[in-house]
């Protein structure tokens, strides 16, 4: 939003929806995203459990969304027959489970658990 | 270090007045006819902060009052101003025809949205089209196949805001000299495109998006402009991307 404003002012507009809800998803990420993303640890002691959980789950779900993205291609290719498409789905129910689990132990969001990989980030959000 | 901005013709013009990055003053480095401008770098950290990025763009853009410029991107640095100045005659003859191919030209960007565009995996639109009648009824093969399920209505979705995004682009390519749509972003980031406009031809071209924008009313744009011609710059790119010894922050 703050990028648009700044365009705004700076003329750079020659054509936007008039829709401020559009507007808004044009901004991409809010600050408020960014700034829960979590790129580094805050060394404070209130606080380093909770952040050390949220930069481990992180990794962990991103590792989770490969390999469900994974599971669906071998499902979309046929490679899979019933009974591994059983398996497979069924530890993935779990594992998303148990990550609902964790997330709700140490009081995280969704939004909170994003790692910013660059290039690399369609890669994640393909598996959404 | 020798951070770059641009590269541009008449080197004998002064430079704006205007400091560069971290307040460093301009300076040029030059071959034959061509011109690099410079700053020096020492050793701080370029931070992508949007008051950098725009010192970056003002230093581009008082250039091309008088110029026609090959813009840098944010972030090019060189080792030092000697080896700018042999990228510079290195490339010297692609150099000079870059410049003339964009030589009274802009940029014009476009992003491009769908109306009913999801961002978020808890979109409830998709969501819906989730329930699926499943392939069988044990809970793992219901999970899975409602992913799958949730995959291919993305996929769907994707080739239809394509096809839209494709329509509107064309149309606006017919009235630029040239154009550039990324179509495959590599990040979560709206579909992109970039025109290369005659500068005398800005207001047509506006009128043009705005008719482009009431023909589709299931795409919003996002239409900005005019920049320095980032997404037309050839051999300046490639001059200081190919060197081993620069690196773009």
């Amino acid at each position: 939003m703050q990028r648009d404003a700044t365009l705004a002012r700076r003329q750079k507009v020659i054509h936007a929806p008039t829709d401020q809800a559009l507007l808004d998803r044009f901004a991409g990420p809010s600050a408020e995203v960014e700034r829960q993303s979590p790129q580094r640890i805050v060394a404070d002691p209130k606080s380093v459990e909770r952040d050390l959980a949220r930069l481990v789950l992180s990794v962990v779900e991103l590792l989770r969304k490969l390999l469900e993205r994974q599971a669906v291609r071998r499902v979309e290719n046929g490679t899979l027959s019933e009974e591994e498409i059983e398996r497979l789905g069924e530890t993935l129910l779990k594992l998303e489970a148990r990550m609902g689990e964790l997330k709700a132990t140490f009081g995280l969001g969704d939004q909170e658990l994003t790692l910013d990989l660059g290039p690399l980030r369609d890669l994640v959000s393909g598996c959404d | 270090m020798t951070y770059v901005y641009a590269i541009a013709d008449r080197p004998d013009e002064p430079l704006p007045s205007q400091s560069g990055l971290h307040d460093e003053a301009l300076a040029k480095v030059i071959c034959r006819d061509v011109v690099a401008v410079v700053s020096a770098f020492d050793g701080w950290r370029l931070s992508k902060a949007e008051d950098e990025l725009w010192r970056h763009e003002e230093v581009i853009e008082a250039l091309m009052s008088d110029r026609a410029v090959l813009p840098m991107r944010f972030g090019t640095l060189l080792p030092s101003r000697q080896r700018v100045g042999d990228l510079l005659c290195e490339a010297y003859g692609a150099l000079v025809k870059d410049i003339e191919r964009v030589r009274g030209h802009v940029e014009i960007g476009m992003r491009f949205l769908t109306a009913s565009e999801g961002r978020s995996e808890d979109d409830p639109s998709v969501a819906s089209s989730c329930r699926l009648p499943p392939r069988g009824t044990r809970p793992g093969s219901v999970y899975l196949w409602a992913k799958v399920a949730r995959d291919r209505e993305l996929q769907d979705r994707r080739r239809a805001k394509l096809s839209l995004v494709r329509a509107a682009y064309e149309r606006l390519a017919s009235h630029a000299n040239a154009s550039r749509l990324d179509d495959e972003p590599d990040d979560r980031q709206e579909t992109s495109a970039a025109f290369l406009v005659s500068r005398d031809r800005i207001v047509s071209f506006r009128e043009v998006v705005d008719e482009v924008a009431n023909a589709h009313p299931e795409l919003a744009l996002l239409c900005t402009g005019p920049w320095p011609p980032y997404s037309f710059v050839n051999a300046g790119e490639r001059a200081t991307s190919g060197s081993d010894d620069c690196h773009a922050a």
